[in-house]
């Protein structure tokens, strides 16, 4: 009775706090104090602490032109543009194209005029695929002679970029495939919309492979990972508005700039400050982030992978970890092995171990990266079930064992109907909490080009610029991912745990 | 039925097993005892392959056991074993606990196992327990349970590996006189124990065990009554006293721990005796003695006289009563004993020597 009391007041308590985690984006919808001081030009800025995107080349330009000012580093375009407006910081870098976007999406930002300098946009070619770079830049040559890449340059590099079309092309593949992959959060160089990669780059993709024969297959990976992936060869090519850089250089091949535009700085618009209602701006940030341009279907097509990915791994993983145990018992040596290759793996980061996994024992073989994950999951989940069933093995009596033998059992039989279910009953809580742990590591799976939940997230933060609707909404779903898939698998456990030769009185 | 011929067992440290020769006929209930280390639980475990003899053949029903190759799966179902802590399954209630077996290795359906079951739990008086799980019984009664469990394979021949010395006194008797109600039913048994009189009452015969062989055998009158040879003589008249030599250099606590606890169970003594010898001794032997001479040779000797304890130690070295300390220990020693006598010979063997009774 006080147990049910107590579970009771636990779903309360468990419901109350996701309410909260509910309610944290509209926190963030609340307008915060304005500093009202209004920076006009480049000077005032100075002195002012700049935001920079960690990993760009904007710190150089940025102790050039604002020698007093202090740089912070943030993780992407969208954290930078939420310090901003938060005023974390009072300023920060961007190329003009991106800058154009944002101040589009959202009105509390705006730019100087005064280019503080320039950058080089390219497209990345793998080594393996320099015969297609010569024939892109001879393609670019053709646009730019007759005056059609300009043409292209003003339908999309201006505020109304991203809700351009790239048109209709017919390929018909007779040389090839082209292996593209993008971190579509770049528009309006590259950017998804309606489900359909779009953007300037996309379109000269695709307008180069309908005249040179090729037909395109177009990947997602996040942005750390998407030179790496054409630098080891994965792919065949890397868009998203990149920057020309003689590091980049060294390892990549850059076709001739596609475009060279201006960077500029970022500050607050506190001129326009039309204040929203607090029910208009959730309303509006919904609208913007899950319904315009079909957005909630990203994120369940990449709900549904985190799905597929994690549910097959648990359960591959699991008769993995057993098929593993049950080598392992053969011998001295084969135990040794395993045991020490359940000590390196456990000792190794997934997204390391998954990354090694795609671009270099996967490297030639042309599996979807969906399926190479699947089998890096399933291994390290079977590993460590493998760990689990060990430790579960031996905290049941040594007695009990013996007396099966004793009592002429053969050893497998005795196995399965009598020390496994002990030894799960005793693992199974564990268990459950690795598949929760497993579930939320999907998440990294973005890096070998798979569109995950969190992956369809940083998509359409890249493209709202809105930061923690999306998140919190991503972190509602994995919860209930994870609440849902634990319940399932639980099933079988409980089951065989409990399986008996029914008493009948 | 069962015949040993010059087994021998050979650890990295230590040879139980010189040779051993003996034959068990069927019907017969052989109980072997000995002293500690003597290698008695090994040769019982030998009969259903738990152990392979280093050398030596055994035979069941004419059958070599020991060859390579023997179908041992065969054997195990047809001896039944009894272990000192009952290894009843713990995920199964007590009917399953019989009925899986009979399922899984005789390849009955479950309606018969079930009966069998049944039946078999009804004789050790424990069908009204078959619905609970092992843990809500008592250890007399999950002893019940095992021997049941191997009486429902139809065993000819039943192995006891001390089969009451987990047991908490007051239930040593339910599980005797289990065995000794087979026993009149003349089930092949072979028993491992340390209680003598059990021994005595259920045997017919005994393998007293020593010196890496089957010493002596013989009725329970010859060995008991009228043991004929040096060792078998002092074991039995020994048998009340409790006598550690205890070289500092090859000290194990756990042996000890285990010799004291076997002298209790032997000599019937509750966990007040058990209490009193275990903390006399890792006080004053332990703490007092060896933390004052590390090197020394102790002989540490109890003895139970019907009342209380006598004990009798002794150390080498110079002239040191452990006693005039002032330490925990000490005080812990004296809560524990009465009648404390320190004597020295400077003179003769330079052995300081204590004297007390148990409180």
């Amino acid at each position: 009775m006080w147990n049910k009391k107590k579970e009771k007041k636990m779903k309360m308590f468990r419901k109350i706090l996701l309410v909260l985690l509910l309610l944290l984006p509209l926190a963030g919808c609340g307008s915060s104090e304005k500093d009202e001081s209004v920076i006009e030009n480049i000077d005032e800025l100075n002195g002012r602490n700049m935001g920079c995107m960690s990993g760009s080349i904007f710190d150089v330009l940025i102790e050039k032109t604002f020698p007093a000012s202090e740089i912070i580093y943030f993780g992407s375009r969208s954290e930078l543009l939420l310090g901003l407006t938060t005023n974390k910081i009072d300023g920060f870098v961007s190329d003009e194209p991106v800058a154009m976007m944002m101040v589009k999406q959202n009105g509390e930002v705006t730019y100087l005029d005064e280019a503080i300098g320039e950058v080089n946009y390219g497209i990345c070619f793998s080594n393996e695929s320099k015969d297609k770079l010569a024939q892109f830049n001879d393609y670019l040559k053709k646009l730019d002679d007759s005056g059609e890449l300009e043409t292209l340059q003003e339908k999309w590099i201006n505020p109304e970029g991203a809700s351009k079309k790239k048109g209709e092309y017919d390929l018909d593949g007779r040389n090839g495939t082209l292996r593209c992959v993008t971190t579509p959060d770049a528009a309006p160089f590259s950017f998804v919309s309606n489900n359909d990669y779009q953007g300037y780059e996309a379109q000269l993709l695709y307008g180069f492979a309908q005249e040179y024969g090729y037909d395109i297959e177009i990947s997602t990976v996040s942005f750390d990972a998407l030179l790496t992936s054409v630098a080891m060869n994965k792919y065949d090519i890397a868009f998203n508005g990149i920057y020309i850089t003689e590091e980049r250089a060294k390892s990549v091949n850059f076709c001739t700039p596609t475009y060279t535009g201006r960077v500029v700085a970022m500050v607050r618009n506190n001129a326009v400050s039309e204040s929203k209602g607090f029910v208009e701006s959730i309303k509006d940030s919904f609208y913007k982030n899950f319904i315009e341009e079909d957005r909630y279907k990203l994120l369940l097509s990449g709900a549904l992978v985190t799905v597929i990915i994690s549910f097959l791994s648990i359960v591959f993983g699991t008769l993995f970890g057993l098929l593993i145990y049950i080598v392992s018992t053969f011998n001295r040596y084969t135990k040794k092995i395993l045991d020490s290759l359940q000590k390196i793996l456990s000792k190794l980061p997934a997204v390391v171990l998954l990354m090694l996994l795609f671009y270099v024992v996967f490297k030639k073989s042309t599996i979807a990266a969906t399926i190479v994950s699947i089998i890096g999951f399933s291994v390290i989940f079977g590993f460590t079930f493998y760990g689990l069933l060990k430790t579960g093995v031996a905290s049941i009596d040594k007695g009990q064992n013996e007396a099966t033998v004793a009592l002429g059992f053969e050893k497998w039989i005795a196995f399965f109907h009598i020390i496994m279910p002990q030894v799960l009953k005793v693992i199974l809580d564990t268990y459950l909490s690795e598949v929760i742990a497993l579930i939320k590591n999907t998440s990294i799976v973005g890096y070998v080009s798979v569109s995950d939940l969190t992956r369809a997230s940083d998509i359409i933060r890249g493209r709202t610029y809105d930061a923690l609707f999306p998140l919190v909404f991503v972190a509602i779903i994995y919860y209930l991912l994870c609440t849902l898939e634990t319940a399932i698998i639980k099933i079988p456990f409980k089951w065989y745990i409990n399986m008996k030769v029914e008493y009948n009185d | 039925m069962i015949r040993f011929e010059h087994i021998s067992k050979v650890y990295e440290n230590a040879t139980p097993h010189k040779d051993v020769n003996g034959v068990i006929n069927k019907g017969d209930v052989v109980t072997i005892i000995g002293p500690s280390g003597t290698g008695k639980s090994t040769l019982l475990r030998m009969i259903n392959g738990l152990e392979k003899p280093t050398s030596g053949k055994i035979y069941f029903n004419d059958e070599e056991i020991t060859a390579p190759g023997y179908d041992l799966l065969n054997l195990r179902r047809k001896v039944g074993m009894i272990f000192q802590s009952f290894n009843l399954f713990n995920n199964l209630s007590v009917l399953d606990n019989l009925v899986v077996p009979q399922i899984d290795i005789l390849k009955l359906d479950k309606i018969t196992s079930r009966e069998r079951a049944m039946e078999t739990l009804k004789k050790v008086g424990l069908d009204r327990q078959a619905g609970k799980m092992p843990n809500q019984l008592s250890g007399g009664q999950k002893q019940r349970v095992a021997i049941a469990r191997a009486l429902v394979m139809n065993p000819e021949v039943i192995l006891f590996d001390e089969p009451t010395s987990a047991l908490d006194p007051t239930m040593v008797n339910e599980v005797e006189n289990t065995i000794k109600w087979l026993a009149s039913n003349n089930t092949t048994m072979v028993i491992v124990t340390h209680d003598m009189k059990f021994a005595r009452e259920v045997s017919t015969r005994i393998f007293y065990m020593d010196e890496g062989e089957i010493y002596e055998e013989g009725t329970p009158e010859e060995i008991f009554d009228h043991p004929k040879r040096s060792r078998t003589k002092a074991f039995i008249s020994n048998e009340r006293v409790l006598d550690l030599n205890i070289d500092a250099e090859k000290i194990n606590p756990d042996r000890i721990n285990d010799m004291i606890r076997d002298f209790c169970k032997s000599q019937k003594l509750d966990e007040k005796y058990l209490y009193n010898i275990t903390s006399v001794f890792e006080e004053l032997v332990l703490q007092c003695i060896l933390s004052y001479k590390k090197d020394a040779k102790i002989a540490f000797s109890v003895f139970f006289n019907g009342e209380f304890l006598e004990y009798k130690v002794k150390f080498n070295g110079d002239r040191h009563d452990p006693l005039q300390e002032d330490s925990i220990s000490v005080r812990i020693i004296q809560s524990n004993i009465a009648n404390y006598s320190f004597r020295y010979h400077p003179q003769s063997d330079k052995q300081n020597s204590l004297k007390f009774n148990s409180q």
